[in-house]
């Protein structure tokens, strides 16, 4: 899907004319300057110690907006910058590639910045491709709209057994919309972020509302619990 | 060099001055809401969305097409039944609505719950009571069919129709279904004149029926609660399940009235089976008071008479050239 391409770009009056050397990456439909450097981001689903009781069948979400800030501060974009992750208990890690406009000295130190979730903008697009194709499972049908994290899965206790739950959640209309910034610090190139369900779990929530399929305030609650589940190593 | 520079820009500035945009649209409409949209597409786009929407291969068990429901010769109405019903025997809450200037609105079907034409298609073809199908199903069987093949844009980047291609052909079919070729149309292009009657009707549609159903489109494409009886056991909702502010309670989408002789039933669950019925519901009033027109509320001050001119009126924005047109039906050239 990348193609690299070189362009000389001239800069300056006829007396001073000047040429610049740069690589572009063309991505899609994006254009973007870099300097060709590739960084994996990793994702884990820490199924540690609640979730022993409980079985994640499917753990899928949107992260989008992605972006690297530097330790100086520098806020620097990525591409691709939307991605479906797909993790379950038995597939608990899933590595991105992303291409960025930074050096491998930069890196050291840096952040990666992502919103979870999809904006206004996504949410009404039209038919779209990659991670945004309908056919990922992630478009509800009946009324328009990404789910942006979909949590399905049962317990392993007999107790709890018959009650599996189910949480496709999303909605991008105010004031229920469900997105939130990400900001996590990393100290490698290679970074690992860490999901954690604890939280959502400890609290019992799954026994209470096991089910939750449409855009609205207890979705809205819900997802925002989820927003403290990314983590650094 | 420097003589050809100024030529060119001079054929440039003068190609400017001399073309002007060519619209598909009468003058006294406003500009189509998808029109941008609409230029993404091209004809075989529009041609493969002509073959899918009468293909009952889209439903699970090649029963239903979307003209099942949506039939040519009714304005793309359901005409047969109050409720339109799926596959099965299978029976929906809603009659479907009649599809023409799509081009024009912004959300999609009766509560709103589309957001972009591209998507509507997923509605239906998933829904139990309907299609009962699933998009990869769907993409499988027609990718299998020699008869999809010429549909196949040269230049599309994929060997086969992907989800991307098939639901933007769909899109680009429907959006291309306009209708404005009326008596009403061509009063306004003072090719006709309206009927003493006819001229009545207009004026009392004007003084009462127009701040919803607004002209040229006949519809200003608002949610409305009109005053009809809930039926409790139905749990229709309306646009309040997908905009979940109270006010929307039971409102649904204002239908354009045009073609309006061919898309009985009418209203929402096709519960009034003719004009007289219609006219007569907003003529007697009702006793919710929630509702956003006071005027609903307490009745349209219309006649016996008054109502039958309202529907002579109403007649004139019949579009039987639109009702005909064979590049809109089933494509008999392929397939």
């Amino acid at each position: 899907m990348f193609q690299a391409i070189n362009k000389i770009i001239l800069q300056g009056d006829r007396k001073s004319m000047k040429a610049f050397f740069l690589k572009y990456l063309w991505i899609g439909s994006l254009l973007v300057l870099t300097h060709a450097q590739a960084s994996n981001i990793t994702f884990q689903l820490n199924l540690l110690p609640v979730i022993d009781s409980i079985k994640i069948e499917v753990f899928k979400c949107y992260i989008s907006n992605l972006k690297i800030e530097t330790a100086n501060g520098q806020v620097l974009n990525c591409s691709p910058d939307v991605f479906l992750l797909t993790l379950s208990d038995s597939n608990a890690t899933q590595t991105i590639e992303i291409q960025t406009d930074a050096d491998e000295q930069s890196l050291v130190g840096c952040s990666i910045l992502f919103d979870l979730g999809l904006d206004s903008q996504l949410n009404t697009s039209g038919a779209m491709t990659g991670a945004l194709d309908p056919l990922n499972g992630m478009f509800w049908t009946w009324q328009s709209g990404y789910i942006h994290l979909k949590i399905e899965g049962h317990s392993l206790k007999a107790s709890d057994n018959q009650m599996g739950f189910e949480y496709h959640l999303g909605g991008y209309r105010k004031p229920y919309e469900t997105q939130c910034h990400q900001k996590i610090f990393q100290n490698t190139k290679d970074m690992l972020v860490v999901i954690d369900l604890n939280p959502f779990f400890e609290s019992g929530v799954w026994k209470k509302s096991p089910r939750m399929m449409s855009p609205g305030p207890l979705a809205k609650n819900l997802f925002d619990r989820c927003c403290s589940m990314f983590k650094a190593k | 060099m420097k003589n050809k520079l100024v030529i060119i820009a001079g054929l440039l500035i003068l190609t400017a001055f001399t073309w002007t945009k060519h619209h598909y649209w009468p003058k006294y409409f406003p500009e189509p809401v998808q029109e941008k949209l609409q230029t993404t597409y091209t004809s075989e786009m529009r041609e493969l969305g002509r073959q899918l929407f009468y293909d009952p291969i889209l439903s699970a068990d090649s029963s239903i097409s979307c003209a099942s429901c949506h039939n040519p010769y009714t304005a793309f109405a359901h005409t047969d039944h109050a409720l339109s019903h799926g596959i099965g025997d299978s029976i929906g809450k809603r009659n479907a609505p009649a599809l023409f200037n799509l081009a024009w609105q912004s959300s999609f079907m009766l509560d709103g719950a589309i957001n972009h034409i591209e998507v509507q298609a997923l509605a239906p073809i998933t829904a139990k009571n309907e299609m009962a199908e699933t998009l990869e199903h769907v993409l499988l069987k027609i990718n299998r069919l020699e008869r999809y093949k010429p549909y196949l844009p040269k230049h599309y980047p994929t060997a086969a129709i992907n989800s991307s291609l098939f639901l933007k052909s769909l899109a680009a079919f429907v959006l291309s279904l306009n209708s404005f070729e009326s008596k009403y149309d061509s009063v306004k292009r003072h090719l006709s004149q309206f009927t003493v009657q006819e001229a009545k009707g207009y004026d009392k549609f004007k003084q009462y029926c127009n701040t919803c159903h607004e002209e040229p489109l006949f519809t200003n494409n608002s949610f409305q609660y009109n005053g009809l009886p809930i039926v409790p056991n139905r749990q229709d909702l309306g646009h309040y399940a997908i905009s979940l502010n109270p006010k929307d309670s039971f409102a649904f989408k204002v239908p354009s009235l045009r073609n309006i002789s061919y898309t009985y039933p009418y209203m929402h669950d096709g519960r009034l089976h003719n004009l007289q019925e219609v006219l007569k519901h907003y003529a007697s009033g009702h006793d919710r008071v929630s509702m956003n027109n006071q005027m609903l509320t307490s009745g349209f001050p219309l006649s016996a008479n008054d109502q039958l001119d309202v529907i002579a009126f109403l007649k004139t924005l019949n579009d039987l050239k639109f009702i005909l047109n064979k590049n809109n039906q089933f494509p008999l050239n392929k397939g």
